[in-house]
């Protein structure tokens, strides 16, 4: 492996663990209920996936204490 | 398995759990691809068959109603221009009592009272931020009996954000305040009373907001 492998190797697996984090808050955002708004799926969805903007079409399950 | 192609399949799977929670956002839940269902075989497909519930989506629901002040919002309310170079902060807040018709007389000069001048708000300062960030603004609302609270947020916090409640917000290096009306595609369309400074108008990019963040917001809570 050269240096330019590892370089690449390194930036690779931080982007994963950046990813991975960014999916565990949205996980916990959706536990919580936080569907949309700021620190909600929606919005970790966003850092996820910046292209995402402005193509979804929002239809979040509706929270028990809405109703 | 080499190292690259591991880090390929990781990113691979990653992606397909990026369109998983999107498809979820969405309310696609079972059934054809772009479900969740879907994306869950994609990742594995021995977990097939799986059981699924259905969920009340927001659509099937109905409009869940109130604040009166979000029932009443028209985000197509007029902002006229700022008549002095420090006051942006005070038409950004008028606008957003007008156009949630929490006090629809109330103009630029109004606002200057209701946040307080001199000390909250002066020609040498604009708005001062003495108590902390857009905290005044905070209290004028309260005087209304709106809750309001205030936050330093991403492009894509805000962005969220947009179309869940009404908006102030003040970019560091922009120096100025604008009130957030919702968005338009990719982008948030703004109140603007000052057109032009520093090369923006009604509509903040992604590239705009962190050119001249990073942005002070203070948003009406439902």
């Amino acid at each position: 492996m050269t240096e330019s492998d590892d370089t690449e190797t390194s930036a690779a697996i931080t982007t994963l663990q950046q990813q991975q984090s960014l999916f565990t808050q949205a996980l916990v955002a959706a536990l919580a209920g936080k569907w949309t708004g700021a620190g909600s799926v929606e919005a970790y969805l966003y850092a996820l996936d910046p292209n995402l903007q402005g193509t979804l079409e929002v239809d979040t399950p509706v929270v028990q204490s809405e109703l | 398995m080499t190292v690259a192609e591991d880090l390929s399949l990781l990113s691979q799977q990653q992606s397909i759990m990026t369109a998983a929670l999107a498809a979820m956002a969405q309310g696609r839940w079972t059934g054809e691809p772009p479900s969740v269902e879907a994306h869950i075989l994609a990742l594995n497909p021995a977990l097939a068959p799986l059981e699924s519930v259905n969920y009340l989506l927001t659509s099937e629901a109905g409009p869940a109603g109130g604040p009166e002040w979000w029932d009443n919002f028209d985000p197509d309310t007029v902002m006229p221009r700022q008549s002095t170079s420090w006051t942006c902060s005070a038409c950004s807040l008028s606008w957003c009592l007008r156009a949630t018709q929490i006090d629809t007389a109330c103009d630029e000069w109004c606002a200057v009272d209701k946040i307080g001048r001199p000390d909250q708000i002066n020609p040498t300062w604009g708005l001062t931020n003495i108590d902390g960030p857009g905290q005044a603004l905070i209290v004028a609302f309260e005087s209304y009996g709106v809750e309001a609270e205030q936050a330093w947020l991403s492009f894509n916090q805000m962005y969220a954000l947009a179309t869940e409640t009404v908006s102030l917000m003040s970019g560091s290096v922009w120096n100025h305040w604008v009130a957030v009306r919702g968005r338009v595609g990719a982008d948030l369309w703004i109140a603007n009373s000052g057109p032009g400074w520093m090369g923006v108008n009604d509509i903040l990019t992604r590239a705009d907001y962190e050119r001249l963040g990073p942005f002070n917001c203070v948003s009406l809570v439902r």
